[in-house]
């Protein structure tokens, strides 16, 4: 059972509560473009979505990691030489996220631990420090989902302010931070006190979610990691190579795939520039060509293997946990339908 | 700082790709102000003379564009292929693998190229970004991304899974998904990815029973054009 404080939220309300929150923070959600989910910076509380069935399309990662980014900018100005860091901006922001589902969540934490690494990366560390979470519980599952197995969901275990689940006319607001705390005590109107029953209810509503899911039988994190270093030289690897189009689809909608290109846009007269990052795929034939032209995983399948083995055992090794939430994204937009259930499901009999 | 002395060439082709620079207008100008364009016949400009970047476009038709081609690679320290007529013999767009009875050959089959410009035409921002590293002194990237991986970041509902053609999964990036962006799918014009998987994508189409168009079956065997272009 729940150990976390919980409030009441009559769904009636959370646009009040929403716009409130919009005169200190930015808000971003899941809104409705063109018949697609996507996270996007809201400009009206009416634009915010809390029912939807399906994720969006790129994970809640863009906002944190944005698939293209100015790290700075540099101008020669009499002979000195002016850089202006984005950094400032990204200092500057206060932002609120709202409509997180449980893996996204979880996808954050990893992003956390993977880019505190040596030095740190201000700028993903920033926006995640400047940003309040507001998470709300799947009502229902998709065909790919098993977050269950990753552990990760449908309820997430921290890394939110707020984590709202739907019942009824009314949500049950756990909260899960000193900053939700405040939001809640501030806006007493309404975060009414929850019933005695409401983290009954919570749990009732997990092992519902939990049931319909697809996910392979539960197993401790270690077992799993062993059985992954046992099979690396197995020969299933070769057949998902040959039905692999290395498209990298993958990678880029993944919500813990943190790999990226760096490089200098320089104006034509070489008085300004910018330093930009964008995403890089490991399926991609260039992602280990090095200077000279080498390239260190020319076999389809080595890259595959990268892949998956990056998010149960070198992930491991490196950060401590596995990096898949079970999101079950890299298989929904798979045009060769390789499902890492079934990946998943081999290493383990294997 | 020495100004790179830069033609532009056409040979047999409809000038898509010329009229994709000319398109740039005010971002052109600014390009003019850092090389000096000697030869364009669309402009009226003619030079004969050694070039430090030859931009070509077409493909050759007949003995006099070869001499022509070999000609003008003789006087040019960086030569590029402008669009998919100078890449492939216009191959990718014309979905011609091995059998065309027409004489449509890739400049390549006469003369090095330093580098290609892909598409049909040629994406104007790509043109720029070729064209400052050059005057840079740089060596300019192709993209490596395929065009499937910029249609997910444009966050588009992928065609194949409604059923329709799309050949992302297999060509070469860099028009930032263009035509899916605009509901269509991709034709293919970029040419071949890096590393693609033919029968892959095939059998992808089968089993979201979308029906293989025979070209792909040709491409099995290769482009068509006898080099090693998908390096
Ligand atoms: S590996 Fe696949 S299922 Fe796991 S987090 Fe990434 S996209 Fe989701
Ligand atoms: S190496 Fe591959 S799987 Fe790992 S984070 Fe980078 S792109 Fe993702
Ligand atoms: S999305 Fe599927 S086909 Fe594309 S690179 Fe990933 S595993 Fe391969
Ligand atoms: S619509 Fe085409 S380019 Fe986009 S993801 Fe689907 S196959 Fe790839
Ligand atoms: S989407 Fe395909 S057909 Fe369209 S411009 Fe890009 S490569 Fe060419």
């Amino acid at each position: 059972m729940i150990k976390k404080a919980l409030r009441r939220i009559y769904k009636d309300k959370l646009r009040l509560l929403m716009g409130r929150l919009s005169e200190e923070y930015n808000i971003f959600s899941p809104k409705l473009v063109e018949g697609r989910i996507i996270f996007d910076r809201i400009d009206d509380v009416s634009e915010i979505i809390n029912e939807y069935h399906t994720r969006p399309v790129l994970p809640v990662k863009k906002l944190f990691l944005p698939q293209r980014e100015t790290l700075f900018e540099y101008e020669i100005v009499d002979n000195d030489v002016i850089i202006s860091d984005k950094l400032d901006l990204v200092a500057r922001e206060k932002r609120c996220i709202f409509g997180v589902r449980a893996c996204d969540i979880a996808s954050l934490q990893i992003l956390r631990r993977f880019f505190s690494r040596g030095p740190g990366d201000p700028y993903v560390i920033g926006r995640l420090s400047n940003s309040m979470i507001i998470g709300i519980m799947c009502n229902s599952v998709f065909p790919s989902c098993f977050c269950h197995f990753t552990d990760s969901g449908p309820l997430p275990k921290d890394g939110f302010d707020l984590f709202l689940v739907d019942v009824d006319d009314y949500f049950i607001a756990i909260i899960g931070s000193e900053r939700g705390n405040q939001i809640a005590s501030k806006n007493e109107d309404i975060f009414l006190d929850a019933n005695k029953d409401d983290a009954l209810a919570i749990d009732n509503k997990v092992k519902e979610i939990v049931s319909l899911m697809k996910s392979p039988p539960v197993v401790d994190q270690m077992v799993l990691y062993d059985a992954f270093v046992r099979s690396f030289n197995l020969d299933f690897w070769e057949d998902y190579a040959k039905k692999c189009l290395s498209c990298g689809k993958c990678n880029f909608n993944c919500p813990t795939c943190y790999c990226f290109d760096i490089f200098d846009e320089v104006d034509l007269d070489l008085r300004k520039g910018r330093r930009v990052r964008v995403w890089d795929s490991c399926h991609f034939l260039s992602f280990t060509r090095v200077a000279s032209g080498e390239i260190f995983r020319r076999n389809r399948s080595s890259r595959l293997k990268q892949r998956v083995y990056h998010k149960f055992v070198y992930s491991v090794n490196d950060i401590g946990l596995i990096s898949c939430v079970g999101c079950g994204r890299c298989f929904e937009v798979c045009p060769a339908s390789i499902d890492l259930r079934d990946i998943i499901t081999k290493v383990l009999c294997g | 700082m020495h100004k790179l002395k830069v033609g532009i060439y056409s040979l047999s082709s409809c000038e898509g790709c010329i009229v994709q620079i000319l398109n740039l207008e005010e971002r052109l100008l600014e390009v003019l102000n850092h090389v000096d364009l000697v030869e364009c016949r669309v402009l009226g400009l003619k030079h004969d003379d050694e070039v430090d970047v030859a931009f070509v476009e077409g493909f050759v038709s007949s003995d006099e564009e070869a001499t022509k081609i070999k000609e003008i690679r003789g006087r040019s320290r960086i030569l590029i292929a402008l669009g998919d007529c100078a890449y492939s013999g216009m191959r990718f767009v014309a979905k011609d693998f091995g059998t065309s009875t027409i004489r449509a050959d890739p400049i390549n089959m006469y003369v090095n190229v330093d580098y290609h410009l892909r598409g049909c035409p040629i994406d104007s921002e790509e043109f720029l970004s070729l064209i400052s590293d050059l005057i840079h002194g740089k060596k300019f990237k192709e993209s490596s991304k395929t065009v499937c991986s910029e249609c997910i970041l444009l966050e588009n509902k992928c065609l194949l899974d409604k059923g329709f053609l799309c050949l992302g999964p297999i060509t070469r990036g860099g028009c930032n998904a263009i035509c899916i962006a605009n509901n269509k799918g991709c034709f293919g014009c970029r040419g071949l990815g890096d590393d693609v998987n033919i029968s892959a994508f095939i059998e992808s189409l089968k089993s979201k029973g979308i029906s293989i168009p025979s070209y792909l079956l040709g491409l099995l065997k290769g482009p068509g054009y006898g080099s090693s272009q998908n390096s």
